[in-house]
């Protein structure tokens, strides 16, 4: 068995790796050294915490240091804009990890479902995404929005407004999950944990919810346009 | 922006995805929506296997073929790549 400090040694240039491809997400809001730093001090705790019996190292620590670089991130960055794409971004890196627990299936598929698979996946991330952007970040230091045009303030308050409405109309226990999470600022497995279910069920459930937002927000749209027509 | 964006079958499954936040998103953050989508096909196992799945074959000439007299049919893309110019 690896000792701790090989554990370290092994993981540096995967806090290297991680590092990077966060700081190309945030389209480079944040500087690479800072990533690299959150990501460094997380690795000793990953080395301490690694059970081989679990998993492989690389696999265990690429996504712990994922974890902990992002909500490193969230509790370090005190940029509005920043800090909303972090938010964006760990809601699509949650999405994403439920996809991959999903087991494949061997049956085939014709391209109409393979089509509406992959509309279903982006609009998904899409969903997750943007309610990320409007999430309310609660750590009081974080800065107010910056002012914006009254056209971009009202588009922004009825989308907000739109979310709101599609996630009341989400099954109880997906609707406790978005609600807290992303309009109440609750931390993600402090919600499941509350909800008496596991982290890997709260990303299914998620995954579901944000399936069903990123449905409900496409027909939304239409029936705002549909209204509009019939406007005199 | 994300070079698989060039690509107008991916970008027309990336604006369809985001196309309920234009305009109520800034363009900024649409933008930057796009560019994520982009990474997710690009990245995402799932997402990438749908996508090699359905992205239509790229053509590289069309099927239109010139009929000479004589019965003979050559294909106007060959025609046009044998045409001495100049």
């Amino acid at each position: 068995m690896l000792a701790e400090v090989d554990l370290v040694r092994q993981g540096l240039p995967l806090v290297q790796m991680v590092s990077r491809r966060i700081a190309r997400r945030l389209g480079g809001q944040v500087g690479l050294d800072d990533l690299t730093s959150i990501g460094n001090l997380a690795l000793v705790e990953v080395a301490r915490s690694y059970d081989p019996s679990r998993a492989a190292f690389t696999a265990y620590a690429a996504s712990k240091l994922k974890w902990a670089i992002l909500d490193g991130l969230r509790r370090e960055t005190h940029g509005r804009s920043t800090a909303a794409r972090v938010l964006a971004l760990m809601a699509s890196e949650r999405l994403s990890e439920a996809e991959e627990t999903r087991p494949e299936s061997d049956a085939p598929t014709t391209p109409e479902q393979d089509q509406e698979a992959l509309r279903g996946l982006l609009e998904g991330q899409a969903a997750a995404m943007a309610l990320g952007l409007l999430a309310t970040p609660h750590d009081p230091s974080v800065a107010p929005t910056p002012p914006t045009t009254p056209e971009e303030a009202l588009a922004s308050a009825q989308l907000r407004d739109a979310a709101r409405r599609a996630v009341a109309e989400l099954p109880a226990r997906e609707r406790a999950l978005v609600e807290r999470h992303y309009f109440g600022g609750e931390q993600f497995d402090a919600i499941a944990h509350d909800l008496g279910i596991s982290k890997s069920w709260a990303c299914r459930l998620h995954e579901k919810a944000l399936g069903a937002l990123g449905g409900a927000m496409r027909a939304r749209p239409r029936r705002a346009a549909a209204t509009c027509d019939r406007a005199p | 922006m994300h070079p698989l964006l060039a690509d107008p079958w991916i970008a027309a499954q990336v604006d369809a995805a985001v196309a309920p936040y234009v305009g109520r998103l800034p363009d900024d953050e649409v933008a930057w929506m796009r560019e994520q989508l982009a990474d997710t096909l690009a990245n995402d196992p799932r997402a990438a296997q749908l996508a090699r799945r359905l992205r239509p074959a790229q053509v590289e000439e069309s099927g239109e073929v010139r009929r000479a007299p004589g019965g003979v049919v050559t294909p106007i893309g060959a025609a046009r790549r044998g045409k001495k110019t100049g």
